[in-house]
Order: C-alpha cells, then structure tokens, then sequence
C-alpha cells in the first residue's frame, strides 16, 4: 500500500489563557490515502477548520501544537514559515468558505494567480499565465483571459471559487484542503461546485480533505467521511457505513435519527444541550450529557477508538450496544 | 472621475471664498488703525484720513469686501503695509522656503513612520512596537516649540554641531551665494554644484526638519501599524500565507497597499498640520517661510499680508487633499473600476 496523502497521529491544538488553556483539538488520528474524498463533518467550533489550518502549518499565535501531522510524507509540526514554503500550496493547497475575501482586492485575479504559481511552478510570467489559462478552462471558467484581467470584485463568488480551484490545482499539490467552499455560496453555485470538484477527483484522482457541516454534500463527494465532536474525531469510515450505519450516537443525530434500543427510530430535528465549551471539557466522553444512551461509564472514561469493521472506527463506550439499530432506518 | 475632480474643484472654490471671508472679518474687526501703520512716524489725523481713503478704508465693510473679493479675483493681492511690497511677490518669496521644509518632513515622516509602522505590526507588543508606542505618546504630547528649543539647546548650545537658525549662513550667501531656481536651496544648491551652499543649507534645514518629522512621525507610525493589524486579520491575507508567498512580499506589498488607503488620508490631514504647526517651528528658528511671515504680519496687523499668505496657504493645503483623493483612485481598483 503506497504512503497516505495525510496522517495525522496525536495532534493536539492547545492556546494558552490567561487562567487556564483552552485546548481545541485533542488525539486526533487522520489518514487520508492518495484519491481520497474524505468529508471533515461536525459543528461550527468543532474544530474542523483548525485541524485544516494545522496541515499547513498555520495555527494562528499563540496557538501550541504537538503530534504528528505529515504531508505527503513531509512532517509539518514544528517547522518554520520558511520550512513549509515546501508545503503550502506545493504539497497542500487550499480554498476557503468565502471566495469574496479570499483574494486581495487590489490586485487583479491574473496577478495574484501569477504569482503564486510562479513560487510553485519556477517559471516565468508568460508561463504562468498559460498555467493560469489552462486551469481555468480545466474548472470550467467561461472566459478565463478576461476572468485574469479583472479585479476580485467584479467576480461572482461562484468565479473566484472556481479560481481558487484553479489555483489550488495550478500548484500541483498532493491534497486539496477544502475549508467549507460552498457554505458562502447560492445553492445552485453549491451543486456546480461539488459537481466540479467531483469531476476533478474522476478524472485526476485528486486527494481532498473536505471540510462541512453539509451531510448532503458529503454523500455526494466524499468517498469517506471523518465525524468530530468537541474537538475529537468521534467516528471514521467510508461514505456508507457512516451515513447508513452511524455507531457513535453523535454521528447517528448527525444524520437526524437517534438510535434506541428494540424501539427502532424516531426523527429528531436538533440535539438537546449544547456543544461544551473546550476551556471546560466535561469529563469522560465530551457528548455523555447530550447523549441518550450514556451510562455511568461515559461521564468517567474517556471512550477508546474502536475498530467495528473494516476500517469504521468509532469512539464510544457504547458502539457494540446500537449496532443493528441505525440500520432500522435506511 | 472626471465628474468627480468637477465636483472636488468646485467645492474647492467654495472653501477658498469661505476662507477669504473669515480673514477678511478677522483683519478688520482688529483694533488698529492700518492706515497709521503704512504711514509710519506720527501722522496727523488729516494725513491718516487721506490714507485711508486712498487704500479705501473709509468705505463700509460690505463693499471694501467686494472690492477685495474682485481685486484678487484677478490675481491682485495688494501691497504688503510693512515693506509696500506686492504681497504675491512677499509670499512666492517665502513659499519656496516652507515648501522645502514641510515637504522634506513628510517625505521623512512617511519613508521612516511607514516602514516603522509595518514592523511594529508585525511584531506586535515586542521590544520595537512598545518603543514606538512610548515615542508616539511622548510625540504627540510634547508641545512644538519646547521641542524646538530643546533641540536648539542640544545642538547648538551644548554640542555646537548645528546652527542656531535661520536657512543660509550670512557668510555663505556671500561667498558661495545659492543661485535661487526652484527657491528650494537644497535643490538650487546641487542643481549649480554648490557643495559649501548645500552642506549650509543642510545644516540649517536639520534642526526646524527634525522637529517636525518627531512631531508627527509618531502619529504615522501609530495609525500605520493599526491599520497594518486590521489587514493581517483579512482573509485573503491568510490566503498568501496559505500559498506559501514570502512574508515580506505580504507584509510589504499586499498587505501595504490595503493600508495605503487609509494612509493617504492621514498624509493629507497630516500635511495641513504640518503647514499650521511650521508656524510655530518656522518662528523659533527664524526659518524665512510663509508661517513666521504671517506671525510676523498679523503682529504687525499687516493686513494684506495675512490675508494673502493664509489664502496661499490655504491653497496648499486643499491642492494636497485634492492630490490625495484622486490618488485613491491610482491605489483602489475598487474605485477604478466601478
């Protein structure tokens, strides 16, 4: 089996305060393989888009980070900003929720596009713009000699994400990291831009690390899905087992059922309680005090990863317990 | 844009009169009499009476008003009371002289404050940025003239490295005089390779320039690191960053033209402070320029003087803001293109 694209063994994301530390992401393991789609899901706060910005390197100060974070086998914990100039864009590149502020507005698209792809590409500017041309016809961009000539605000939201795929893509990397792209756009926009990015892992076999809170939008791309809770990741395993056949009782309400025992489901619209806050973490399982099947256990112990099948893995005190019970509903 | 520069000219003339008609109501509402002053010695009361029916003082107020408003419509600003000299003459005179050192200091001010500013912000609450803050405060709070004069003690009285005032050494213009071209002697001075001309005039100029430029390099730097951490925080910044562009490439281009904006509006206002406080600075060092040339004439309530010097300063004043707005149009695309 060749290298994974991404492995991410025991990070954790943790900024000091002036009275106690808030630690934001805690043990997260993550591998993503060469052409993998995998969805990123959880709340807002969750922790979804730090670990994203981990991967390059760029958790903001005075954030402290420790573990293991590789990239395409490149390990990125503790390197300088000049280190991972190898990395970002090179090896990870990525694209943003809002496409309106993700380019300067006093350059134009084709400056900024140049430039960057010149650091990555160590070619001249009549080159890079060739690349950028070819890009942007690659994602589909009607008139891309005239989308280069334009400043970002006389580009729809739906453009400068397709220039930011072209962008991404321009730099050639190993993983796309997709920071909720679509979350800022108009439905119809969402679906050309989940379709695009689709067609681009066919055809290329391009490796993405899809981040959202969109259950729908994951059943449509990825071909795995990643659930977190509080700052763990709580569920792993492919695009199936995990949207037809939640173990974790977070990811199964994720999915707006709930899981009882012998009483099949019922539908849920929210989650009673709400997320803890990650200054003040409850002990044992973050969820216990949401969760309807918690025991004693889950307010004391902090639950282990487990293997169900295959590669599922679910981290729950109670995951053996609701086995059959998901499937009820699919 | 063109429709924009109308209107900004325009406004211009509005602002302009306005400023005609508060001097004008302030030199007149003075307690002196003008006529006596141009006289000189002890007129009598028949010889005062015939001046100021000549210079038109006899009239009511609302018409020696229009009769000014006209004159200088077309260009005539009168004699000056105290030398009889045309004042358009007296100010292009002196101009040249404030020109040189209020432009020098902003130049200084922004080549220096700028960079000052950028670093400050990017390494916020460091050794330099707590530095820059104390200066900044200190800055603003000393008042021009102890600074001024404080210098002076430092480095003509204790050091004597640099003269005490004025803009050419009597010695210099007689052995090496500076050939007046542009009136900005450091220019004139390189502009005919008069090396003994320039060095004087540099050693001069040192004193008044520094005073300004630590009077408002403060302010630059203090505005441009605020502003510099306000973009830091932008997205697309983290966008470069993300792309692995260089830190100075987005510390000093991409960041620095989203300040620019801003920047240009505090150079501006900042330029207008610097012709209102050159007067004071200009005074203490008996440097020859427009603002010790209206103390010297509202003193003397040397009224056409005043009112022509403030008009020219005025002028200045809203040429550089108007410079300023259509360059916002040269740094915003936003703008450009709508």
């Amino acid at each position: 089996m060749s290298d994974p694209v991404l492995e991410i063994s025991g990070l954790e994301v943790t900024f000091p305060g002036l009275v106690r530390s808030t630690t934001i992401l805690r043990s997260i393991d993550m591998r993503i393989d060469a052409g993998d789609v995998l969805g990123l899901v959880g709340e807002s706060g969750c922790g979804k888009s730090m670990t994203a910005l981990a991967c390059l390197g760029m958790v903001p100060a005075p954030g402290s980070v420790s573990g293991g974070i590789k990239v395409d086998g490149y390990e990125v914990v503790g390197r300088s900003d000049a280190e991972l100039g190898a990395v970002r864009g090179s090896k990870a590149a990525m694209i943003f929720q809002n496409p309106m502020r993700s380019l300067n507005p006093f350059f134009s698209v084709g400056r900024q596009m140049t430039e960057i792809i010149r650091l990555h590409r160590s070619c001249d500017k009549a080159d890079a713009y060739m690349i950028a041309m070819e890009e942007l016809t690659s994602v589909h961009m009607p008139d891309p000699d005239f989308a280069l000539s334009k400043y970002p605000h006389q580009l729809s939201g739906g453009q400068i994400q397709r220039v930011m795929i072209a962008l991404a893509l321009a730099c050639r990397p190993k993983l796309l990291i997709a920071d909720e792209p679509t979350t800022a756009l108009d439905v119809t926009v969402q679906a050309q831009i989940i379709s695009l990015l689709r067609e681009l892992a066919d055809k290329t076999g391009l490796t993405i690390l899809f981040i959202t809170h969109d259950l729908g939008v994951v059943s449509q791309l990825c071909n795995r899905v990643a659930v977190m809770y509080a700052g763990r990741i709580v569920e792993t395993g492919s695009v199936e087992d995990v949207i037809d056949n939640p173990r974790h009782p977070y990811a199964a309400k994720l999915m707006n059922t709930v899981p009882t025992i012998g009483h099949g489901l019922r539908d849920l619209d929210s989650i009673p309680g709400q997320v803890p806050d990650p200054a003040f973490p409850p002990p044992g399982c973050a969820f216990h005090d949401r969760c309807a099947l918690a025991i004693e256990l889950c307010s004391q112990t902090i639950p282990r990863t487990k293997v169900m099948a295959g590669a599922h893995e679910v981290a729950c005190h109670r995951a053996g317990d609701i086995r059959d019970a998901a499937k009820v509903t699919s | 844009m063109v429709k924009y520069v109308v209107q900004r000219l325009i406004l211009m003339v509005g602002v302009v009169l306005g400023v005609v008609t508060i001097t004008f109501i302030l030199s007149r509402v003075l307690p002196s009499s003008p006529a006596e002053l141009m006289l000189g010695g002890r007129p009598t009361v028949e010889q005062i009476a015939a001046a100021e029916a000549e210079m038109g003082l006899d009239q009511p107020l609302p018409v020696q008003y229009i009769n000014y408003v006209s004159d200088l419509s077309q260009g005539e600003f009168g004699r000056s009371l105290r030398t009889g000299q045309p004042v358009l003459s007296e100010v292009s005179d002196r101009l040249g002289a404030t020109f040189e050192l209020t432009t020098l200091a902003i130049v200084l001010v922004v080549l220096v404050g700028i960079p000052l500013g950028v670093l400050s912000a990017v390494r916020r609450n460091s050794m330099l940025d707590n530095v820059a803050r104390a200066i900044a405060v200190g800055g603003v709070a000393i008042p021009s003239f102890i600074l001024a004069m404080a210098l002076q003690l430092i480095f003509y009285g204790a050091l004597g490295w640099l003269p005490l005032q004025g803009r050419v050494a009597p010695i210099v213009s007689l052995d090496s005089p500076i050939l007046p071209i542009t009136q900005l002697y450091l220019i004139d001075a390189l502009l005919t390779g008069n090396w003994d001309g320039f060095r004087d005039a540099l050693a001069h100029i040192a004193l008044p320039l520094l005073t300004l430029v630590i009077l408002l390099l403060a302010t630059v730097t203090r505005i441009t690191r605020n502003m510099m951490v306000e973009v830091l925080k932008e997205e697309y910044i983290r966008t470069a960053f993300a792309y692995g562009v260089p830190k100075s490439s987005i510390y000093y281009r991409h960041a620095l033209k989203a300040t620019l904006i801003p920047m240009l509006t505090v150079i501006g206002l900042t330029y207008g402070n610097l012709l209102g406080g050159a007067v004071i600075v200009e005074f203490i060092f008996d440097w020859p320029g427009l603002g010790a040339f209206v103390v010297f004439s509202i003193i003397a309530n040397d009224y056409p003087a005043s009112l022509g010097a403030t008009l020219f300063l005025a002028g200045i004043y809203l040429s550089v803001n108007l410079i300023v707005d259509l360059l916002y149009f040269v740094v915003d695309p936003r703008l450009r293109t709508q």
